[in-house]
């Protein structure tokens, strides 16, 4: 598996951490790293520099593409902590989050507001205020369910690393995890659908 | 050329370089071409007029005559013409789609729908598809390079190459850039890219600017509106969102015009006699109009189509018919900023493209609702063209200091799965180039063939999307449902030009399609090709409800098929025999492939006998609360 954060030099976790100085890196931070090494591979920039590179002997090694892939990935923090926890040994294929009352309400009470903004349509009167109420909202919420995963991201590390436990308490410890990024995901699936409303 | 050499030193690489790198913008009202001369990126003028815009209508007379530009619209009234206004409204168009926009848009020419090929117009002594006619515009604006620059040397070793950039409206779907490309190629000229208009305008003032800003780019233009929201820091143009209309621009305005003047001056009656003809010349009309009012408060109209008298228009009058217009336009301006989750105050210039906006009407009504200052700097007709200028230089190597573009895709592209639903691979506003890959698997027993439907848009059912492409991926080994794995891979290049492919894991059999005209193909290939995207969107609802059903039977038959083997015991003989006779029955009706109606009638029939079954089958198996399940369903419990 292709690990992204090797590609900027950052540590595999739920945040965008340098690998060499601890440096947190803001979203813009990192989109400013990313934009200055799009300048340099680019295949639009290789048609002027095609000759310097060519006599320099310098081969591509990663492409436009792959960072722009590796980026995308990154900068979203669902996909980042997925590709975190898959990095770190945990398969999310198929797995489910344990049925949880308060989670499920949750949703049912987040579906309902989507409803209604669905229902209203973009063109009503003071839709763009709801929105971005919902909006705002749904943002901390996924926000404080990253937080989890910062607060312990050591103790992910090894539960999800560590072979010596007893299968017993990695199964019981991983279902923790894995309904953690169940909140994760939820609330970014909420996002996603509040974009699609028209 | 020995002149122009000596008034460009070092501006080339190669002086002996037989190229004219050049930007176009193809409108719907007027196109141009720029390209640098004397040192200055610059819109070429035409040799009559000393005008940079070329009116993008055509005209056909009867004895094979082209004529393009302001010249065409003398023969409007002229029966012996055909005269072709806003030709790229209908490029890239199906013949459902031309024939549904023009029930709502009248046009004074007809349309030809017959068989298979894309839609034609009839043109004295035959027929031309919108893409020939773009052609035509775009020799035309060839011919206008080749006078500013001299003709070839006969002599030549390499005849001159006029590399080009062409511009597209952002919201242009797949098959729309397909046709423009297609009739650039046909053309002559050499494409090296085709980019969005609203981000050729922002290439285009990016030669000035160099702080880090975010611009909301305003395109409105003759036939469509974009919106872009475009980052800008160091040499990187970042395209964060964009959306947009292809049906909306000042076209649309001169027609809601008219038609309030026709509602106001014209009983029921007579407005039901109004020719084709009568509409496109009260269009006309509308336009001159809008055009004056735009300069004073009032004005006089003598349409004697309407009145024998002059009729007054006053400003408040267009700005209500703008109104509407222009709260389209906000909504999709709020659509993007959603998108990209960015706020107004984020937003340090508001850049207007497009002819339409220099109305007055739209730029008080634009600075009322946003407190954003806006670029003026440029002429909203030129910049796009110069934009696409620079990328173009930039491609063939003579402009080193133009940003390099970080673009995103318009619409999102997905695949067509069980049932006509969509499942979006790419999710539109995705930085571009990009690959995305997503696992499928089949949903019948021993599947061994597999339709990919490469779909665009944002609906979530296929009859609502733009169909782009379908491939088959054979030889899938024969497996129970849901165990093959179909890795499907889905690639955007830096054109925006969409590949797929698809591989079976287990096998490693591929199968792959790339949704793309490139060059060097030959006319007939081109339009094949074209006409073949084109024609997948019009594929027959009833065919495709007719195989759904089908597919609902085959399912339906085997589900029977294997409760039986499994449990025919449990029931009575004459139940079993009813049974197994609904069974024969639809399966000889998916032999004789009945009628949809008649196989459903099948199905209805096989489901109800197989309900006795099902319900023994579950007091068996397992007596708890799984009742109401008909024997399908069970067989697909089971399987798992």
């Amino acid at each position: 598996m292709t690990d992204f954060f090797k590609f900027f030099n950052l540590t595999p976790g739920p945040l965008l951490v340098s690998q060499s100085n601890c440096q947190l890196f803001t979203d813009k931070a990192f989109k400013v790293m990313y934009h200055q090494i799009q300048t340099q591979v680019h295949p639009d920039q290789m048609a002027v520099s095609q000759r310097a590179t060519q006599d320099a002997g310098v081969a591509q090694e990663l492409t436009s593409a792959q960072y722009s892939q590796a980026y995308q990935c990154l900068i979203d923090p669902l996909s980042r902590v997925r590709h975190w926890l898959e990095l770190t040994g945990m398969s999310l294929e198929g797995q489910s989050t344990q049925a949880n009352m308060e989670l499920f309400e949750e949703q049912m009470q987040a579906q309902e507001i989507l409803e209604g903004l669905k229902s209203q349509g973009s063109a009503a009167a003071g839709f763009d205020e709801q929105y971005w109420q919902v909006h705002r909202t749904m943002k901390d919420k996924m926000n404080s369910a990253l937080q989890w995963f910062v607060d312990h991201q050591t103790a992910v590390e090894s539960v999800l690393c560590q072979s010596s436990l007893t299968n017993e308490q990695v199964e019981l410890d991983s279902q923790t995890v894995l309904n953690h990024f169940g909140l994760l995901a939820m609330y970014s699936r909420i996002l996603n659908q509040l974009k699609d409303i028209r | 050329m020995a002149l122009l050499q000596i008034a460009e030193p070092g501006q080339s690489p190669n002086p002996h370089h037989k190229h004219v790198a050049l930007g176009i913008d193809f409108g719907t009202t007027h196109s141009l071409v720029a390209a640098r001369k004397s040192g200055v990126n610059q819109c070429l003028t035409g040799d009559q007029d000393n005008n940079s815009l070329l009116p993008s209508i055509v005209a056909y007379g009867p004895a094979e005559q082209i004529i393009v530009g302001a010249d065409a619209k003398s023969y409007d009234k002229d029966d012996q013409w055909v005269v072709i206004h806003s030709i790229k409204r209908f490029i890239g168009r199906s013949s459902q789609e031309v024939q549904d926009y023009c029930a709502t848009y009248p046009v004074a020419f007809t349309w030809d729908y017959s068989s298979a090929e894309l839609p034609k117009i009839k043109i004295p002594g035959g027929a031309k598809s919108a893409i020939d006619i773009a052609t035509d515009i775009f020799k035309t604006l060839k011919q206008r390079v080749i006078q500013h620059f001299g003709v070839d040397d006969i002599n030549a070793l390499e005849p001159r190459s006029f590399p080009s950039v062409i511009t597209v409206p952002a919201y242009f779907d797949d098959a729309q850039r397909q046709a423009t490309r297609a009739a650039a190629l046909l053309a002559g000229l050499d494409v090296q890219r085709l980019i969005n208009e609203p981000t050729a305008a922002a290439l285009a003032y990016g030669l000035e600017k160099q702080s880090n800003s975010r611009f909301l780019i305003y395109d409105l233009g003759g036939g469509t509106f974009d919106v872009t929201l475009l980052e800008q820091s160091d040499n990187i143009f970042e395209v964060l969102g964009t959306a947009g209309n292809t049906l909306l621009g000042g076209d649309d305005i001169d027609q809601a015009l008219a038609e309030h003047l026709v509602a106001r001056y014209l009983s029921s009656n007579q407005t039901n006699q109004l020719t084709k003809n009568n509409w496109a010349q009260l269009q006309l009309s509308a336009r001159q109009a809008k055009e004056s009012l735009s300069k004073r408060p009032k004005t006089q109209l003598i349409e004697p189509l309407l009145a024998d008298e002059p009729i007054k228009i006053t400003q408040t009058e267009l700005e209500a018919i703008f109104a509407t217009f222009i709260q389209q336009t906000q909504q999709l301006i709020s659509q993007v900023l959603r998108d990209t989750e960015s706020q107004l105050d984020e937003i340090s210039e508001m850049v207007l493209v497009g002819g339409s906006t220099r109305s007055p009407i739209l730029q008080q009504a634009l600075e009322k609702h946003y407190p954003i200052p806006v670029a003026h700097q440029l002429s909203p007709d030129e910049v796009v063209a110069l934009g696409a200028l620079r990328l173009c230089r930039k491609l063939v190597g003579e402009d080193a200091q133009a940003g390099v573009l970080l673009d995103v895709c318009p619409l999102s592209l997905g695949l067509e799965t069980m049932g006509g639903i969509v499942e979006k691979i790419i999710p539109r506003n995705t930085p571009i180039p990009v690959t995305k890959t997503q696992e499928f698997t089949t949903f019948k027993n021993n599947q061994t063939a597999l339709l990919l439907h490469v779909v665009q848009g944002e609906r979530e059912t296929v009859d609502n999307s733009r169909s782009l492409a379908k491939f088959e991926l054979r030889g899938i080994p024969p497996l129970a449902s849901g165990v093959p794995r179909i890795q499907v891979v889905f690639t955007i290049d830096e054109n925006g030009v969409l590949s797929v492919s698809a591989q079976e894991l287990s096998t490693g059999i591929q199968a792959d399609t790339q949704i793309k005209p490139s060059q060097g193909l030959s006319p007939a290939a081109l339009e094949e090709m074209l006409r073949s995207s084109i024609d997948h969107a019009a594929v027959d609802i009833n065919q495709r409800q007719a195989l759904e059903v089908t597919i609902e039977a085959q399912r339906l038959v085997q589900a029977c098929e294997y409760a039986l083997a499994a449990d025919a015991n449990l029931l009575d003989a004459a139940p079993l025999k009813t049974l197994q006779a609904a069974k024969t029955y639809l399966s000889d009706l998916i032999e004789q492939q009945a009628e949809s109606s008649v196989l459903q009638a099948g199905i209805d029939r096989l489901s109800e006998q197989s309900e006795t079954l099902a319900g023994l089958r579950m007091n068996k198996a397992i007596k708890s609360a799984l009742s109401g399940q008909s024997i399908d369903q069970m067989a697909e419990k089971e399987k798992i």
